[in-house]
């Protein structure tokens, strides 16, 4: 695959009122592949919106480079904007005007053809048809991010920047948004650069994550090795019908014990199997047998704390 | 040079229809808004009838028969083409509004658009216009009945005049509005004081010849005031020490540079300072 964006070294600080320089980004380097959705975790103030305000020309880093389709962001901005859609939250849309007025306003300046249909589109997408014509002072918190997501989409560009794009919507909308994000990748070969909070999301959509942390890169990688990065035991829960069951496999084979269940390392697979053996002989009951495999949201909290 | 011809380039064409979105942007959040329209007639009235007060009791009462250019038989004209001048500063001053686009971030969309930062200026330029428009027709018409003697010719060149001057003060306004992105308090500063030195040194309200003589030479380079003694030759003898050709290139060549300064100021402020206090 084509590196379609590449961040090389990028810094950003700024100054707090006390005078202190304070970096938002520290030699950040990326690379995002073509037609790959790209996850940006990280804790609040780690950069991730920095990051995105940079490779969308809104902001100049103070070093480093980035370029975002061969384009280099400072020398050739205008190149870039022409292939970009950003989402910021919910913000970036007209209270004083109608949705249909302020996608009709933004799909203008982007020179968009049959730009009325595409509104119908998108509002038939989003499911807010019948409230196209209203202004967006009456919307409510997720009627306003559908509204900034659609503004985002209404140019069709090659890559998208999504900043909390499920933020505030009903879990339908979120659901429609991350299938309409996989097809986006999938059958129109767009690169989404997701920045989010979200990690179930980001372990659903994103082919590949970084980590960020205070400024930093922390860690670039698939969800799967982000978590074997943190931790690669598994364990398996065995959960009894009956509780005494359960304390007697503990006391017998020196594993932990909470109420029906007991926890074994799954690594030593010889104690599993004499284990079952024993649970056979005794006559005991299993009611679940579950493999507990470390959680996105494990590794994220083990790398960013 | 080259830069400003990109501008150019950039705004020609059917990029036209691109300025008209950004034209009816502006519109249609103004007529959101309705008393904007009543706002924009009453608010320089109310300030100027406070001048009338005073000059009428000068000329009517203290026995004078004149202050400078202002005379007993023609204060009223004379006021009314300051109040002209007046209400196109109150339209223009304080309308670019980027302070409230960088708080809904709508001015990061507009930023994130391949087009040139002119078409903002050039937006709220035009709907600015409309409103000056008006005004200025109302006006014209009213002078129309009250004075007895225009000369057509000043008339025209008066008015071309005020417009060169709505284009220098809308484009002195995205200046401090530009600064604002990034410096309010210093912005807040400017928006207060610099217009007040427009208006007082313009023979807006009163004539020069009743300021310090020191400070004249600041009336004769100040547009306001090259352009309000332009429009107010029109209706009376007016104070024009260069004469209308050259004063009119003075204040048409300040027109034409005056965008170009201002989204110079626009950019470096993005790039040099970028935007503060979301």
């Amino acid at each position: 695959m084509d590196v379609i964006i590449r961040a090389d070294a990028l810094t950003k600080g700024y100054k707090t009122k006390k005078g202190e320089w304070i970096k938002a980004l520290d030699a950040v380097s990326l690379d995002i592949q073509k037609g790959e959705i790209f996850g940006l975790l990280g804790t609040n103030g780690a950069g991730k919106t920095t990051i995105v305000r940079i490779l969308s020309t809104l902001i100049y880093p103070d070093g480093g480079q980035a370029s975002v389709m061969g384009y280099n962001v400072k020398k050739h901005p205008k190149e870039i904007r022409k292939n970009i859609g950003v989402c910021l939250g919910n913000k970036m849309v007209y209270h004083k005007m109608t949705a249909r007025d302020n996608l009709r306003f933004f799909g203008k300046i982007y020179d968009v053809r049959n730009l009325d249909n595409k509104i119908d589109e998108l509002a038939e997408f989003f499911d807010i048809k019948d409230r196209i014509d209203d202004l967006v002072e009456n919307y409510s918190m997720g009627m306003k991010t559908k509204l900034a997501v659609m503004r985002a989409f209404i140019h069709d560009p090659p890559i998208v920047f999504l900043d909390e794009p499920t933020f505030g919507l009903d879990p339908g909308t979120g659901y429609k948004l991350r299938q309409r994000i996989k097809e986006m990748r999938d059958k129109e070969g767009k690169t989404i650069i997701l920045c989010t909070h979200h990690l179930l999301e980001a372990e659903e959509l994103c082919d590949t994550i970084a980590v960020l942390r205070k400024g930093k890169t922390v860690a670039v990688d698939t969800a799967e090795g982000l978590k074997r990065k943190v931790d690669s035991s598994k364990d398996v829960c065995i959960q009894f019908t009956h509780e005494k069951d359960a304390a007697v496999m503990s006391e017998l084979f020196d594993v932990s014990q909470r109420k029906e269940k007991i926890v074994i390392p799954l690594s030593n697979s010889h104690l599993l199997h004499v284990l079952l053996q024993k649970v056979h002989e005794g006559n005991m009951e299993i009611q679940d047998i579950r493999v507990n495999k470390p959680t996105l949201e494990e590794a994220f909290l083990k790398m960013t704390s | 040079m080259r830069r400003a011809m990109g501008y150019i380039n950039d705004l020609s064409g059917r990029r036209l229809s691109v300025l008209w979105a950004f034209v009816v942007k502006d519109l249609k959040q103004m007529f959101r808004f309705k008393t904007n329209i009543v706002n924009f007639v009453f608010a320089p009235m109310l300030t100027m009838f406070s001048f009338f007060l005073v000059y009428s009791s000068v000329f009517m009462q203290s026995g004078v028969d004149d202050l400078g250019f202002v005379q007993k038989q023609n204060y009223v004209v004379y006021l009314l083409t300051g109040f002209l001048a007046y209400s196109y500063f109150h339209m223009t001053w304080g309308k670019t509004k980027l302070k409230s686009e960088k708080m809904m971030q709508t001015l990061d969309g507009i930023l994130l658009s391949p087009r040139s930062r002119l078409y903002i200026l050039a937006g709220k330029g035009v709907k600015t216009f409309f409103e000056i428009i008006i005004v200025t027709l109302i006006f014209i018409a009213f002078m129309f009945f009250l004075t007895p003697s225009i000369i057509w010719i000043n008339l025209f060149f008066g008015t071309v005049a005020l417009m060169f001057i709505f284009i220098i003060f809308i484009s002195f306004d995205f200046v401090i509005s530009s600064i604002e992105l990034s410096e309010e308090g210093i912005a807040a500063i400017l928006v207060n004081y610099l217009p007040r030195a427009f208006l007082i040194l313009g023979a807006v309200y009163f004539p020069i010849d009743i300021i310090p003589k020191w400070l004249w030479w600041l009336a004769y380079i100040n547009p306001v005031y090259i352009g309000v003694n332009i429009f107010r030759s029109a209706f009376m003898e007016a104070n024009i020490p260069l004469g209308i050709p050259i004063s009119l290139l003075y204040i048409g060549a300040l027109a034409l540079l005056m965008p170009f300064f201002a989204i110079y100021v626009f950019d470096f402020v993005l790039k040099k300072w970028g935007v503060r206090g979301y």
